[in-house]
């Protein structure tokens, strides 16, 4: 839904676009990383998402909080990107279809990451957010654009789909 | 949290530090925010199809005298600057407005000869690099108006503000009417091109182009979160419809007072509040039009968008299907809807 708070006319110091990208870009960068699986695609997200903040930086720097209001720029160029792309994208690998011993080992997360990358976007998305930014389900649905029912359907099959994958159904 | 949840935080904190370096982020954002912007330009440029700009490096007097320079700034209206003489209106593109006869219309460059026989039996009309113009054989190509282009693309003969005389005679594939009167106006980023039947009114409309450093003459800021942000500026009743682009910048305006003012809130705001529900993907590139009462923010409206989730009216958190009536009163590209009597 289109924001419609408008800035605070109050004086406050804001900080300027490149401070405020030195200092939260490294974040960004690691949300666009888990977000598309690989760095070159986490950069072109975030310099997507940068460019199109960059002519309204003045605002933006401006709102309650800018980092989410970025963050939701990544989220969506990531989306974008994807819907873009979505006909020259490779499948992941193959996730076999065997348990796994529990612990956290590097086979382990290797294969939850590929069965993570191997979700749909919109799924992907979700569940990263909840996840790895461990924002609830209104924060999400408010992040993307949705309603709050759907971010839970998204996670909810998200999970169940890599629980598949990974063949822990039994899990729980 | 499942054992599987547990695990697959801890694996995406642990993956996200495989993330690239942070360095030259700012400075790859403008570099590609001024890629988009040419690549933009140039795209639309192509669509609008033997936009005005064409030739215009060579369509100055010729050498031998052949044509008439009308370079000398002449009188404008002499009202203070952000007043529109009465008769005028204000057209905007970015941080760009001037001014044209306010019976001008909207439409490609060729429009002239789908609804006339000669240039002169058409409207003048105005015509934006995102306005599409149909392929149709016409001569000349281009009839009266004004056209807005790339400025980039431009390799000017002249300097900005020059005004001259066009003549057919010798060309085989006539550009303008015979004996149209040429101007432009141009910066780095923009160039705006007038052709008119007479010397006077080009030199007007040449004279009145400007840059804004506020809000253009219709109240509209140069960048969408200038307009979110605004605050009631005028101590009379104005409406403001201010057109963006998914680059945020302004790509149409218009100002409405009076009864066109009320009748168009009315149709606009009188739209049902939404009952349907959507789940639509995101859309990045959608384009926005910012209302604003007297100067200040009221609302935002989406008409474009390809899941009619994201299309609507949205004010103070509410959000309304816009009727045909709304939508007719927010189409920057057709002339005011005039009120009943």
């Amino acid at each position: 839904m289109t924001t419609m708070a408008q800035a605070g006319r109050t004086s406050v110091e804001v900080p300027d676009f490149d401070s405020w990208v030195a200092a939260r870009g490294p974040a960004l960068l690691r949300l666009a990383y888990v977000l598309t699986g690989n760095g070159a695609d986490a950069e072109d997200v975030v310099q997507d998402a940068l460019s199109r903040a960059l002519p309204r930086w003045s605002r933006i720097s401006t709102v309650d909080d800018p980092d989410a209001y970025v963050r939701r720029m990544v989220v969506n160029a990531h989306v974008s990107r994807w819907r873009k792309l979505r006909r020259r994208e490779v499948p992941v690998e193959v996730v076999h279809d065997r348990p796994v011993p529990t612990g956290v080992g590097a086979e382990d997360r290797d294969r939850l990451w590929r069965a993570c990358q191997a979700l749909p976007p919109d799924q992907r998305t979700a569940v990263v957010l909840r996840f790895y930014e461990d924002l609830d389900y209104a924060e999400i649905a408010a992040l993307t654009g949705v309603r709050e029912g759907s971010v839970r359907s998204r996670v909810s099959r998200g999970i169940a789909a890599m629980r598949h994958d990974l063949g822990e159904e039994d899990d729980e | 949290m499942s054992d599987l949840e547990a695990r697959l935080r801890d694996t995406l904190t642990e993956r996200a530090g495989a993330a690239p370096d942070a360095l030259r982020l700012a400075t790859g954002a403008r570099r590609r925010l001024r890629r988009r912007r040419t690549t933009w330009a140039v795209a639309a440029a192509a669509v609008v199809a033997a936009g005005v700009p064409l030739g215009l490096d060579q369509l100055g007097p010729s050498s031998d005298g052949g044509g008439r320079i009308a370079d000398e700034p002449t009188a404008t209206s002499g009202l203070p600057p952000g007043v529109i003489e009465t008769g005028y209106r204000a057209e905007s593109w970015h941080d760009v407005t001037f001014e044209v006869p306010v019976d001008w219309g909207y439409g490609g460059t060729s429009g002239w000869c789908t609804v006339g026989a000669t240039p002169d039996e058409a409207l003048p009309l105005v015509t934006r690099p995102d306005t599409l113009t149909p392929a149709i054989a016409c001569s000349p190509i281009n009839g009266y108006g004004v056209t807005i282009g790339d400025g980039a693309a431009l390799d000017p003969a002249y300097d900005s503000g020059h005004v001259w005389q066009f003549e057919t005679e010798g060309a085989s594939d006539p550009i303008y009417p015979d004996g149209a009167w040429l101007g432009y106006w141009y910066d780095a980023d923009t160039v705006v091109t007038v052709v008119a039947p007479d010397r006077a009114t080009a030199r007007r409309l040449v004279d009145s182009v400007e840059t804004n450093d506020g809000v253009d003459p219709n109240d509209c800021p140069a960048t969408l979160g200038e307009a979110e942000a605004a605050t009631t500026t005028e101590s009379y009743a104005t409406f403001s419809i201010c057109r963006y682009g998914p680059d945020d910048l302004l790509e149409a305006s218009r100002r409405l007072i009076g009864r066109e003012s009320s009748v168009a809130e009315d149709a606009i705001f009188s739209s049902p509040r939404r009952t349907a529900d959507y789940d639509c993907p995101t859309e990045n590139d959608l384009s926005r039009i910012a209302l604003l009462s007297s100067g200040g923010y009221v609302a935002t409206a989406v008409t474009e968008a390809s899941c009619p989730g994201w299309n609507g009216l949205f004010r103070s958190g509410v959000v309304q299907d816009l009727t045909p009536e709304a939508l007719r009163q927010l189409d920057l590209s057709q002339l005011p809807v005039p009120p009943e009597e």
